[in-house]
């Protein structure tokens, strides 16, 4: 964690210890290396000091011995002669008396007289000369053939000045190490004239160094160079001030503090080391005092905001304390929000009960062993009720209501609102007939609402638990439930158990209604038509159109049932014009090739509000090159009822085109007369199940007496459904209905067949075939 | 110039004097640069004009040594003149001379030398002690009769000098440089001369004390003035 505290803190104290740790050893090392230097160049300067004092000491030295031997009589007579071999021989006598390494004889006026060195110019024998004006200073170097010479010079007296003799010591390696033997310090003496020569008491490296960087070292007095050679301060002496060609160099080692240097370094690197490590763990120390409860703190709330309840952390520091607690009082807050939250996801707010929610989660535990029974209570019109009451009343109701469910015995293991007026229960062990005829007797006494006692009657629902359930499928157990509660609404003590295989019948009321829109465009549909025959005349001149479904899995399926799903569903309308351009096109067919039969086909509830749909009709027609009368249309009296305003008005529109108007069904729905008279029709169908035992049931006699005389009463003609037999038929003669319709004469038929069936009947005039008599 | 100074006035006094033959004493005053009174100068009259030679005296000249000095410092002897070098003091000395005029050795010897040194050839002749550097003396051998060294007030004078045309010649062991020679006309009226010398004074040699030190000391002493 490069961004922790803990490493930025680690990383602070490093950094500022570094500084002035580095900060320190800087001055340090520096001062030191100052002192260090100084102390050499010190040591130099005493060096160069005593070097120069031991050649002024030794140049003294020299010149007493000189005069000593220049006070010699023998060596005075020698020179007083005059003679040049004499003289010569004398010189290098005495000379070699001192160890001089050059010997000379110059006259009281600057002429050299003798020298053992050969091819002295005239500028060098007046250097020398120049010599004896200035002695009192130290030493002289002579520089002759690259060769340096400390030379001194006496005077001969006899008694008079009579000459100068002069005695050189050769500057060489002796010379230098007695130097340094005094001084401790290497010295070179370096002579540049013409050439570069070097007398050095170093290695020969350390002299190629210094070779290499003459023209550096010879230079100004007093100052130091550094590092030439390697490891050494060196200081140069001029020797000769004349031609600043000869030197003395010294050399000052470095490698003794140089090793001190590095000593003391090493040891500060020491000290550096161990006090980073020391910081370090201070640091690493310090921070994790202080980070280790933020860890713990963040810990905590990671566990508060995974729902957890943690330990609650008591030793931390003050500031973060505060945190703590805070925290932990959040948690217990968001803990009773939470709470309250799920409370109000699970539970009805009026009544306090499970929701559908919370009872299908809580059925989950409770259903493992598939034991018990499920109860589903319906109040029965609380719409209704809520509309007498009030809202606020019913509202008391359902409280109160719920309050008994949750008082009663048995108790319910489980008691959930599932909407309005749906309740849930769930009874562990099963509910017994006599106990759940008790429970209910108990649950609809009168409740007492604001001095009112209100009776309320409910719908029952069971559904016996069995292992044919599966462990997990509420969904599945409480539709059943709710597929009894509907089953409830016909028993009359509204109490339905669930029964295995209703549930099929609503899956393939489901999937009827799914297959439908697909099974028209696949041809799975076809018309039959039934033939309706004039009993004055006994001739078929007219059907009725019925639409039959042949499905893939289902097999036949009822029109009955597939149309109130169709209509339930919405799906009824692409019925409607499929049977309408279906029969028009058959009929087209039919009356191109002169056969002019006419067609009823059934219209829908929904069709009749369709106020386009008498144009459209009228549109389809002509474009087939047909007459209107080519088609009726058959309305049930229920469809009429739906929307009467609406229905009439579309079947007003109809008649005005003379399309010929059947009421279906008559008798069986809730119609009033006031209709039949207001209704623009030509046509009553009068419905099967007064017409199918007319020859056995005097009661359906009489009605359908009655009832055709009603409608002849109204000038319109009668319709006979779903004869059965010959004496039916005779009777129906009798009765002076105009035409019958029915198994007696045929069951409804495709096309094809119809046709062959109506020429022959129409051939054969009343030749009636038995076998049209078994159904 | 020390040389045109002195001219003018002798070219003056021989304007108004006029020559005579009389013999008389010519005095001359030496002095230095600074007008302080020279001794130990050594004035020379050579006539120009050619006369007779005159023969040597039997003057007795010597030159001692006495408390360690030569005496006296300088000596002016003629041409062929004999000096004794008489030995006064109780230690050895050894008496010599390279100079070119004279060279001779009197080795360590006590009392009176055995001979006398008689000087030959005109010129200077410096003296020297081997045992005793310090010791230093000069004999001016003159190659003219007429001659006198100036004492200690810077006064020379020559007797029986005859009237006449000189040149005179003038010499100090510390002159810096030799002057030259000038002519003078001497004569009765005209018998007094100042001159000066440009030297730089020195001490005379003196007896050092007794003591090995010392005279080491005196020695290298010496050595630094002999420039």
């Amino acid at each position: 964690m490069p961004n922790s505290f803990r490493s930025r803190l680690i990383i602070a104290f490093l950094l500022i210890l570094t500084l002035m740790q580095l900060t320190t050893a800087l001055f340090v090392l520096t001062a030191m290396q100052r002192d260090y230097r100084l102390q050499q160049t010190q040591n130099l300067k005493i060096g160069s000091n005593v070097f120069v004092e031991m050649l002024s000491n030794r140049s003294e030295q020299l010149n007493q011995s000189l005069s000593i031997l220049s006070a010699d009589f023998g060596f005075k007579r020698a020179i007083a002669t005059g003679e040049q071999d004499t003289i010569s021989s004398v010189l290098a006598n005495h000379g070699r008396r001192i160890n001089a390494d050059a010997v000379m004889l110059l006259s009281p006026d600057g002429k050299l007289l003798s020298s053992s060195l050969q091819g002295l110019s005239a500028a060098d024998i007046s250097e020398l000369f120049a010599l004896t004006k200035n002695r009192s200073t130290g030493f002289e170097i002579f520089n002759y053939n690259h060769n340096s010479y400390q030379f001194v010079l006496q005077p001969v007296n006899a008694p008079r000045l009579i000459a100068w003799v002069g005695m050189g010591f050769s500057m060489d390696h002796n010379v230098a190490e007695q130097a340094k033997s005094i001084t401790g310090i290497d010295i070179s003496f370096i002579n540049q004239s013409g050439r570069v020569d070097i007398v050095s008491t170093l290695p020969a490296t350390e002299q190629q160094q210094i070779l290499a960087n003459i023209t550096q070292i010879a230079q100004a007095d007093a100052s130091v160079n550094d590092d030439i050679p390697t490891g050494y301060l060196s200081t140069s002496i001029s020797l000769d001030k004349s031609n600043i060609n000869q030197w003395a160099v010294l050399h000052q080692s470095n490698i003794k503090w140089q090793q001190n240097y590095d000593a003391l370094r090493n040891k500060m690197l020491i000290v550096f080391a161990l006090t980073c490590l020391l910081t370090f763990l201070i640091a690493a120390w310090f921070a994790g005092s202080l980070s280790r409860p933020i860890y713990a703190l963040a810990n905590f709330a990671r566990k508060i905001g995974q729902g957890e309840n943690p330990h609650p952390i008591k030793d931390a520091p003050a500031e973060l304390q505060v945190l703590v607690d805070t925290l932990s009082v959040m948690r217990d807050n968001i803990e009773s929000r939470e709470e309250d939250l799920v409370y109000q996801s699970q539970h009805d707010n009026l009544t306090g009960l499970y929701n559908r929610a919370a009872a299908k989660q809580q059925l989950g535990p409770l259903l493992t062993q598939m034991l018990g029974s499920i109860v589903m209570i319906d109040i029965k019109n609380f719409r209704h009720l809520n509309n007498i009451i009030g809202f606020a009343n019913a509202d008391n109701l359902l409280v109160l209501f719920a309050s008994r469910l949750e008082s009663l015995s048995p108790t319910a293991a489980l008691i959930s609102r599932l909407d309005g007026d749906s309740f849930l229960l769930l009874f562990q062990p099963s509910i017994s007939s006599a106990q759940l005829d008790a429970y209910i007797q108990q649950l609809t006494k009168p409740f007492s609402i604001e001095g009112s006692k209100i009776s309320v009657s409910v719908r029952v629902g069971i559904v016996e638990l069995s292992s044919d359930y599966e462990a997990n499928d509420i969904d599945t157990i409480i539709r059943h439930a709710e597929i009894a509660v509907n089953q409830a609404r016909t028993e009359s003590l509204g109490i339905a158990i669930y029964q295995q295989g209703e549930d099929e019948r609503y899956l393939r009321e489901l999937m009827i209604i799914r297959d439908l829109p697909v099974a028209l465009s696949h041809g799975q549909f076809h018309l039959v038509y039934q033939p309706k025959v004039d009993i004055h005349t006994n001739r078929c001149d007219s059907a009725e159109t019925l639409i039959r479904w042949q499905h893939p899995q289902l097999g036949f399926i009822p029109p009955d049932e597939f149309i109130r799903l169709a209509e339930n569903s919405g799906n009824i309308s692409i019925i409607s014009d499929w049977v309408l351009n279906t029969a028009i096109t058959q009929l087209a067919l039919w009356w191109a090739q002169g056969i002019c039969i006419k067609v009823a086909i059934n219209l829908s509830a929904h069709d009749l509000t369709n106020a386009q749909l008498p144009q459209d009709i009228n549109r389809l027609l002509t474009d087939n090159n047909l007459p209107i009368e080519a088609l009726s249309i058959e309305v049930t009296e229920g469809a009429v009822m739906k929307d009467a305003q609406a229905v009439i008005a579309v079947l007003q529109q109809f008649r005005q085109m003379g399309i010929a108007i059947a009421i279906d069904d008559f008798g069986t729905g809730h119609s009033s007369l006031a209709y039949l008279k207001l209704l623009p029709v030509n046509e009553v169908k009068i419905d099967r199940s007064f017409i199918k035992d007319i020859h056995t049931d005097a009661t359906d006699l009489m009605i359908v007496d009655t009832s055709i005389r009603l409608i002849k009463g109204l000038n319109l003609s009668v319709v006979a459904e779903g004869v059965e037999s010959l004496k039916g038929i005779e009777i129906l003669r009798q009765l002076d209905c105009d035409i019958v319709q029915g198994y007696v004469y045929s069951k409804p038929l495709k096309a094809a067949e119809f046709i062959a069936w109506q020429h022959n009947f129409n051939q054969s005039s009343v030749a009636v075939n038995p076998q049209d008599n078994e159904h | 110039m020390p040389v045109t100074r002195l001219m003018q006035p002798l070219l003056c006094l021989a304007y108004f004097m006029g020559t005579s033959v009389s013999a008389g004493t010519f005095t001359v005053n030496v002095t230095d640069n600074g007008g302080e009174r020279l001794g130990d100068a050594v004035v020379e009259l050579i006539p120009t004009a050619k006369t007779a030679a005159t023969l040597p005296t039997n003057k007795h000249y010597e030159m001692r040594q006495q408390n360690r000095v030569f005496s006296p410092f300088v000596l002016a002897v003629p041409q062929g003149a004999q000096v004794d070098f008489p030995n006064l003091d109780r230690t050895r000395h050894h008496v010599y001379s390279f100079s070119e005029a004279k060279q001779f050795e009197l080795k360590l010897y006590v009392g009176q030398a055995e001979s006398p040194i008689s000087f030959e050839k005109p010129g200077l002749v410096a003296i020297g002690c081997n045992i005793h550097d310090y010791m230093q003396a000069f004999i001016y051998v003159a190659a003219s009769p007429y001659f006198a060294v100036s004492n200690e007030t810077g006064l020379a004078s020559i007797d029986n000098i005859p009237d006449g045309e000189y040149q005179i010649r003038l010499w100090h062991p510390w002159q810096l440089a030799d002057p030259a020679p000038t002519t003078i006309m001497i004569n009765d009226a005209n018998n007094h001369l100042t001159v000066n010398i440009d030297v730089k004074r020195e001490e005379k040699p003196s007896s050092p004390p007794s003591g090995f030190g010392v005279q080491h000391h005196v020695s290298t002493y010496m050595g630094q003035h002999a420039k």
